[in-house]
């Protein structure tokens, strides 16, 4: 019996903790609608489009507008035979009859056959929103950092975002090491190492954080001054200062900018990058 | 001479408010391709065809910055509609490949004319004198950063004076246009990235028992250098130690746009150093964000006691 309950808590715990968690790739077709391939991002276009159809046919069906609301119901179907279009893996996912019957239901002024309709052909959008969105999200949305080069000012050299990082934070690690180790003078040089190479990452937030609000959360006054501050305490050898400054570093740039980047980057390496 | 002789046959031929009207070429108030510019404004076309700005479009850099053009808020600025003062652009649907071309600057639809710094008589197209273009102010709505950084200063010298330096020759080169005015100031179309010169830094170096200290001033520039509103310009500070002759240590310092030297401020750099040097070399470089190259804007060797 025990031996039974074993297995059966066993078997219980595999499946809560042994989840696997998948996105699902997405079509190729569907990259032609997004940068690089396409500034107009015509895919989400096309989903405020329906979006807003949805709504139209809606609101006017609940108040009784149903010249409005046939305008509507042929522009949600006109929209959404597109998807088929766009990307044609997705057609035949696409409730066209329930679509077409939706039309039809409105022209019949058939307020509880529209709704009806309306529920159907919604739940083929939440469907795909479920299979794909997140997928769409990390592969289209967040940044793409992939080829992206950086020259880095200890070796002049240019370096990818990875090999860049990696170097920084080495330097950060052997200043410690180095100091612990009662080595100063190589303590010294790679937290100098370090500054120039925390400083050397303006040449690529730059990029796109051009507003003043942003510049100054990354490369802002105070940011500046526990550089500053650092730099004093690289010089003296000063551990525990050291770790001071690093700390708020830390915590208000290289987490900041981890959290909101790293994530969505390494899910959309899974992807391929591109 | 020979400009009030032909003024006056043209008055007395057909009289002066139907000049206007024989003269008149309608398309050059339709945003032509720069090239049609270029039938009477023959130097300042190929001055601009040398410019950052006629490629502004089709630079690799540009390309490459932009995932192919991607970044959508980067593009107004590479191929404006229409300039205006301290207003960021629209981007312009046809002729992109032009950048920052002839229209772009000069033609207004609020006043269906070409606008620049002279009253000119210019029958084939209408023109306004318009005291921006001799404002730094017409520069602010895409380099909105350097004129912000220039505004802090208290320099009397406008964009201009500097990156559009001005030759006494005549605006036209078409006969018998080119004879309807004086030479006049001629402000070059190239735009040239001026190099900042010795002369422009003071330098402080001294040692102390943690290496060198160097503290650095833009004393003639009157914004950041390097500068830029994207792109990625840079300048590099090198110093070289030298003891018995031999140099024993070589370390450098790269400044970018955000990190670099701004107009009257001081900039202090740290380079670490352990023996025991009696000379050093501080080199500066520049490298413009087009260019893979770096050039040298100044040397100076500095002794210790």
């Amino acid at each position: 019996m025990r031996i039974f309950v074993l297995f059966f808590l066993l078997a219980v715990f595999s499946v809560s903790y042994g989840k696997n968690i998948k996105l699902k790739d997405l079509p190729e077709e569907l990259s032609n609608y997004y940068p690089p391939k396409s500034d107009k991002m015509e895919f989400v276009e096309l989903m405020h489009l329906l979006s807003t159809s949805m709504t139209g046919v809606v609101a006017n069906v609940r108040e009784g507008d149903w010249q409005n609301a046939e305008k509507w119901a042929k522009r949600l179907q006109e929209n959404y035979l597109k998807i088929g279009k766009m990307v044609k893996k997705w057609d035949k996912l696409l409730k066209k009859d329930d679509m077409e019957k939706l039309v039809k239901s409105v022209e019949s002024k058939n307020k509880m056959q529209t709704m009806g309709f309306v529920q159907k052909v919604g739940k083929s959008c939440v469907q795909c929103h479920k299979s794909y969105r997140l997928s769409a999200k990390i592969k289209f949305h967040s940044p793409d950092f992939e080829g992206m080069n950086i020259e880095d000012p200890v070796s002049g050299l240019d370096y990818s975002l990875k090999d860049y990082m990696k170097a920084m934070t080495n330097d950060m690690k052997m200043m410690r090491i180095y100091l612990i180790d009662g080595k100063k003078s190589k303590a010294r040089k790679s937290g100098f190492d370090f500054i120039k190479r925390f400083d050397g990452m303006t040449q690529m937030c730059g990029d796109c954080h051009t507003d003043k609000l942003s510049e100054k959360v990354y490369f802002g006054i105070e940011a500046e001054k526990r550089i500053t501050a650092l730099r004093e305490a690289v010089v003296n050898g000063e551990l525990t200062k050291i770790n001071k400054q690093l700390k708020w570093l830390s915590q208000n740039n290289c987490s900041k900018c981890h959290n909101v980047h790293q994530t969505p980057y390494l899910l959309k390496e899974k992807f391929g990058g591109k | 001479m020979i400009r009030f002789f032909l003024l006056s046959v043209l008055v007395f031929t057909v009289g002066c408010d139907q000049i206007e009207a024989l003269f008149l070429e309608e398309d050059l108030l339709q945003r032509p391709p720069s090239k049609r510019c270029s039938e009477c404004h023959t130097k300042i076309y190929n001055q601009w065809k040398d410019s950052r700005h006629s490629v502004a479009w089709v630079s690799e850099e540009f390309i490459k910055k932009t995932k192919n053009r991607t970044k959508t808020k980067c593009l107004s600025c590479h191929a404006p509609l229409e300039i205006k003062p301290e207003e960021e652009p629209e981007l312009r649907d046809k002729l992109k490949d032009e950048g920052v071309n002839c229209f772009s600057c000069h033609y207004r639809e609020s006043t269906n004319s070409i606008h620049g710094p002279y009253k000119v008589f210019s029958p084939p197209h209408y023109s306004t004198y318009d005291p921006d273009y001799i404002s730094s102010k017409i520069c602010a709505g895409c380099h909105r950063k350097t004129y912000r950084e220039w505004k802090t200063t208290d320099t009397d010298k406008n964009c201009q004076d500097c990156h559009m330096p001005a030759k006494k020759d005549r605006l036209i080169q078409k006969f018998p246009f080119k004879y309807f005015h004086s030479k006049k100031d001629l402000h070059n179309h190239s735009f040239p990235s001026l190099k900042a010169k010795e002369r422009d830094f003071i330098v402080e170096i001294k040692k102390d028992k943690s290496g060198i200290i160097l503290r650095i001033k833009n004393i003639g520039i009157p914004h950041t250098v390097p500068t830029a509103q994207q792109g990625s310009p840079k300048y590099y500070i090198t110093l070289t130690g030298f003891l018995e002759g031999k140099d024993i240590f070589k370390d450098n310092y790269m400044l970018t746009p955000k990190s670099g030297l701004k107009p009257g401020k001081w900039k202090e750099i740290r380079f670490f150093v352990d023996p025991e040097v009696y000379k050093v070399t501080l080199t500066v470089e520049r490298k413009l964000s087009w260019k893979n190259e770096r050039e040298k804007v100044m040397e100076k060797s500095f002794h210790f006691d």
